[in-house]
């Protein structure tokens, strides 16, 4: 058991995947709305894990409030998922090569901009181990590759959105809609978030997050048992589509009072063979990405457009579907080793540098 | 045994190495067993005869036991592959501590596998024991289990007391009732858990129905054969992903141990092994050598078993001091699809109503002298009791009635005595009611 996972266990799952792909497909969802409060409350959605189902009985609150002294803001989410992310996949690697970790942390931060996606990301693996320099430097690149959230970062995405209603029949109806596009200013003011994560044991992962100088410490991130974890927590890919539903939920609130006690669903899926490396033409990214939009009502024309301003407006949303290029440190018992900025071009010359099975490449 | 040897014996390892690039080098797929080079495969073309006599006997190459030896070591000898093992996670197949693994463990684990047609089976300490450890290794915190209102008594005082406990809920329903079933799934549901033949009315679940249902809705089918055994039925074959059984019953067929069994996939079978391992509840290695020597008559009790209850439902069917038997070989039996799955009998239990109620029962129960008036089944003697004062007896007399067991309910379980004295033991027993 290397650094807590099961080298065996991902050995098989594998060899199973490359046999029966539909074993490789993890579809995550979380439904949103907000409480009384005007937190937004999170809660994962049972996760549909090849061909099983997997309960995921996880509720995280998030508020719109800067200042809020419990729950976190969305961003701060995002930021745990894609070190959260990136984290799990390094460990992934080290186990496939043997590399035995004495402790693991990664600093995460980001620029928040009044709108548009996130700016100036960046995270630093902070690595104790017995190893040459050169294994955790390329490991790291590897996880720029193979991090399905920070593919999903540095890929851009498509996500359907659909608003659903209940006509006075009680029927519920839905119709997909697309998002005015919005320039995001170049400049403007912006808000620092950051994230302190550190490695407990296997794919357990504590976080310690900050907003504008306010510090939460406690936040868990785990895998479900039958991915490698011990079900401790929501997982990267949760967390990720909690931050979109939050944030959105509360654009909602700003752009109609009404729209407050809307049901927010959003849900994607993994292909374990990318994450792996098992299929070069499988997609990594966290893709089919969907996003529910559920009033309690009729949906009239004007909700229509103002649902279509609040998703436009949605930083995170637009951090998911534009391509947002990553900065990437690595340090080794406090000194750094390396460091480079991944983004779509990064990951293709990175790839096409490996030697893979099929000469399609990875997308 | 070298390391070598034991390597080529048991699969091979996922081999991290750091000239890895990613975790797609890795080698170790999922291998049957887990076994030793000295366990005896059995093709799965052979007869069940031949499987229950052969398969997974521990061939003992320095002695030349035809048995396979009991190793009663609670431990074994470090080599460089139990390090690797426990490096990688693959200790399940290394003999390194009873608890993990023991020879006569995979001897009866490799028998039961090889007759259910399952890639791994895993031996526990008792049904109850591979139940409990299946249904909390297969759902998560938060899931659901369905499952079945005519229920062992055991299994139901797990479902009921014990499971929300754990974070996982349970509802029941009448499982002959395909569409009951359907409309109970939850998006949380993760398992359907069910008795192929149920205790004490021997109901048949529509067991390929089930399979189908369970596949395209992602569900993990879980069935407990104890009443049929893998010679009357192998539910894997119609579906299911996981078969218990209580050994303690027509496994082992002495009533002279207590033992269960799981069976399936390698990767099912692994988790339930991994949770196992933390509840504790291996069988240990005297109980694995009588376990596996029961098994290897199981072909001929069964046969011999239903036989006998067959016999004894003909006696009973329309005799004037029964109101209704309990079996799928009578007319009008209300599950006729047994008949497609279980083509070659339905075990050696049966149940019957006298007409004059509990007190008929016991005098009933009194008056015979080939059983035993005992709890349990299965095994080469035949046993006699009544539910309504041991099985369900913590049941109101309403909701008794509410679950079928009506006054005067007599379970039988035929054992592999002569028929005609079971049978003329039990009318004569009638005759002084």
């Amino acid at each position: 058991m290397r650094n807590g996972l099961n080298t065996g266990n991902m050995s098989e799952l594998v060899h199973e995947i490359r046999s029966n792909p539909l074993e490789a497909q993890f579809r995550y969802s979380v439904a949103s709305e907000l409480g009384c409060s005007g937190d937004a409350i999170a809660r994962v959605q049972t996760l549909a894990g090849g061909s099983i189902r997997i309960a995921r009985p996880f509720e995280f609150y998030s508020n719109r409030d800067r200042d809020a002294q419990v729950a976190r803001t969305s961003q701060e989410y995002l930021l745990t998922a894609l070190g959260g992310c990136a984290m799990i996949t390094f460990l992934l690697g080290c186990s496939a090569r043997a590399v035995s970790l004495s402790a693991l942390g990664m600093d995460v931060y980001a620029e928040v901009p009044e709108a548009g996606p996130l700016r100036n990301v960046n995270y630093c693996f902070d690595i104790e181990a017995d190893v040459d320099r050169t294994v955790l430097s390329s490991l790291a690149r590897h996880v720029a590759c193979f991090s399905p959230n920070h593919r999903t970062f540095t890929d851009g995405n498509e996500v359907r959105v659909i608003v659903s209603g209940v006509t006075p029949h009680d029927e519920r109806t839905g119709q997909t809609v697309r998002p005015t596009s919005v320039a995001s200013p170049e400049r403007g003011p912006v808000s620092p978030v950051s994230a302190r994560l550190d490695w407990q044991y296997g794919t357990q992962i504590r976080a310690c997050t900050s907003w504008s100088g306010r510090t939460r410490d406690g936040l868990w991130v785990d895998q479900p048992k039958q991915a490698l974890g011990l079900d401790r927590a929501p997982n990267p890919q949760e967390y990720l589509l909690g931050s979109l539903n939050a944030e959105l939920l509360h654009r909602l609130g700003s752009v109609n009072s009404d729209l407050v006690k809307t049901i927010v669903q959003s849900s994607g899926k993994i292909d374990l063979r990318g994450l792996l490396n098992v299929d070069p033409a499988a997609p990594t990214r966290v893709h089919e990405l969907e996003l529910s939009i559920g009033l309690r009502r009729a949906v009239a024309e004007a909700d229509i457009a103002r649902i279509q301003q609040a998703v436009s407006a949605c930083g995170t949303y637009q951090t998911i579907c534009e391509r947002t290029s990553v900065s990437v440190a690595v340090k080794q018992g406090g000194q750094e080793l390396d460091r480079f900025i991944t983004d779509h071009d990064f990951v293709r010359k990175h790839l096409s540098s490996l030697e893979h099975d099929s000469p399609t490449g990875k997308e | 045994m070298t390391n070598r040897e034991l390597t080529h014996a048991i699969g091979s390892s996922p081999q991290p190495s750091p000239d890895a690039d990613w975790a797609n080098a890795l080698k170790r797929g999922r291998v049957p067993g887990p076994r030793l080079k000295e366990h005896r495969v059995v093709p799965e073309d052979h007869g069940l005869g031949t499987q229950c006599v052969h398969a997974g006997t521990y061939q003992d190459p320095r002695i030349g036991a035809v048995v396979t030896p009991i190793f009663q070591s609670t431990t074994f000898l470090f080599s460089d592959h139990s390090y690797n093992s426990f490096e990688t996670g693959t200790t399940r197949d290394v003999p390194i501590y009873t608890r993990y693994g023991n020879p006569n463990q995979w001897s009866v684990q490799e028998k039961v596998a090889t007759l259910e047609g399952a890639a791994s089976s895993l031996a526990f300490a008792s049904g109850m024991a591979a139940i409990a450890t299946t249904l909390i290794a297969l759902t998560n915190r938060g899931g659901h289990v369905l499952s079945s209102v005519d229920l062992y008594g055991g299994s139901y005082a797990l479902l009921k007391e014990d499971m929300h406990q754990l974070g996982r809920s349970v509802s029941f329903v009448d499982p002959t009732d395909i569409g009951a079933i359907e409309a109970a799934i939850r998006p949380e549901t993760q398992v359907l858990f069910f008795e192929t033949l149920t205790n004490p009315l021997l109901k048949a679940l529509p067991l390929v129905e089930l399979g189908r249902l369970a596949r395209a809705r992602d569900l993990l089918l879980i069935v407990d054969n104890t009443f049929l055994s893998p010679v009357l039925l192998r539910p894997l074959d119609y579906g299911a992903n996981v078969v218990i059984h209580s050994c303690t019953k027509y496994l082992n067929g002495h009533s002279d141990l207590v033992a269960g069994v799981a069976s399936g996939s390698r990767k099912y079978i692994d988790r339930i092994w991994a949770q196992m391992l933390k509840f504790g509840g291996h069988l240990e290695p005297i109980t694995c050598f009588l376990l596996e020597r029961g098994l290897k008559t199981l072909e001929l009790r069964m046969q011999r078993h239903s036989e006998n209850a067959t016999q004894l439902v003909r006696a009973l069917d329309g005799h004037p001091k029964v109101k209704r038997v309990y079996h799928p070989s009578v007319e009008g039996y209300e599950q006729p699809w047994v008949k497609h799955y279980c083509p070659d009998g339905y075990g050696g239990m049966l149940s019957f109503e006298l007409r004059g109620g509990d007190d008929a029962a016991l005098a009933f129960t009194q008056a015979l002298t080939v059983p035993a008036i005992a709890t349990s089944l299965g095994g080469v003697e035949s046993l006699v009791s009544l539910p309504f004062n041991t099985s369900h007896s913590i049941l109101t007399q309403k909701q008794r009635r509410d679950a079928g067991i009506n006054p005067g309910l007599v379970r039988y379980s035929c054992g592999i005595e002569n028929y005609a004295d079971i049978v003329n033991d039990a009318l004569r027993a009638l005759s002084q009611v």
